[in-house]
């Protein structure tokens, strides 16, 4: 993982120090940054670590050393190469690693910083069915037109889903059609909560278009649930 | 009523989706209900049985002064092409 931070010496220093101390108030912190002893653990247990040049180290390291150049380096690179598995939870001196990328993440994601949203360019259409409709994304939904970049590999997937689904231990398909059964009470609550949290005003800052098609979506829903919108947004 | 710059259809695509965004301000009078079955005409046939929605302007004449058309509008294409390194479109224009 390159610790080379020349490409960003443009950024004004004070704005990178401004995103670390955000990273850093973050109430999770604490918590998830005691120290490390570089034992390497979590990079032996990181499936990200195996196939991509990345290391759960590394980061830790960077934010215990406080080194604020590299820190927006890998906010603006590395840490979009982390699984969000969490198997570096198993550190010793029980730091999370991933917790941590999770703080840079969202902290990216805030300020629109362009890897975030170049990372979730790809993301659009499954943020949109999630917060459109409330649910996860059915086991049915994998075929070829919705993967079309996963290659042909898709279709011989989808056209022996039932089989392939059947060999997984646990029961999977039979959500594919409850999974889209959300009551009216909780799509309007989740829709509030996404407003009141902050959530809106992220997808804002990294995709307008995605921002504008969801308020057409929630504005008609929270209306009629007799929420005030005015009153629980910024806009 | 849709103002200038708002979303009158989502589209679609594999990962993507995004908002049509209004050219101009206006009622909207009616949606293409054969779009709901066969989304492709649009690309068939956009200046024919693809047609999104049907609007009335209101703002019509101070509106139509921001718009780029004939030529114009053709460079300003080629440049977009050019700058987004757009390949499929570059192939497409060559013919």
């Amino acid at each position: 993982m390159s610790t080379d931070t020349s490409k960003y010496a443009d950024v004004p220093y004070e704005d990178k120090l401004r995103l670390f101390e955000e990273v850093k108030s973050d109430e999770r912190y604490q918590r998830y940054m005691y120290g490390c002893y570089e034992c390497g653990i979590c990079v032996a247990v990181c499936p990200s670590a195996r196939f991509y040049d990345f290391s759960p180290r590394v980061i830790t390291q960077t934010l215990a050393r406080e080194d604020v150049d590299l820190i927006y380096k890998q906010m603006n690179e590395d840490v979009w190469d982390c699984s969000q598995c969490f198997s570096c939870n198993k550190c010793p001196r029980q730091n999370s690693p991933g917790g941590l990328i999770t703080i840079m993440r969202e902290v990216a994601v805030k300020h629109g910083l362009k890897s975030a949203k170049e990372a979730l360019e790809g993301y659009g259409r499954i943020i949109y069915k999630i917060m459109a409709t409330g649910t996860q994304v059915a086991p049915d939904m994998l075929q070829p037109s919705a993967f079309p970049d996963w290659g042909p590999h898709v279709k011989g997937i989808s056209d022996n889903l039932e089989w392939w689904r059947r060999a997984l231990p646990p029961e999977t398909l039979h959500t594919t059609e409850s999974s889209w059964q959300v009551s009216e009470k909780t799509l309007s609550e989740l829709y509030l909560i996404w407003h009141m949290t902050g959530v809106m005003d992220m997808i804002k800052e990294v995709d307008e278009g995605l921002h504008m098609i969801l308020m057409d979506v929630m504005e008609e829903k929270l209306e009629e649930a007799g929420f005030d919108l005015d009153a629980n947004t910024k806009d | 009523m849709r103002k200038k710059g708002q979303s009158l259809a989502t589209i679609e695509s594999g990962k993507w989706v995004g908002p049509l965004k209004s050219p101009i301000t206006g009622e909207i009078l009616e949606a293409n209900a054969l779009l709901d079955k066969d989304p492709g005409i649009v690309n068939q046939s956009p200046y024919g049985d693809g047609w999104i929605v049907r609007m009335k302007p209101s703002q019509l004449d101070d509106e139509k002064k921001a718009f780029v058309t004939g030529d114009a509008a053709v460079e300003a294409y080629r440049k977009r092409i050019e700058e987004q390194n757009m390949r499929a479109c570059a192939e497409v224009a060559a013919g």
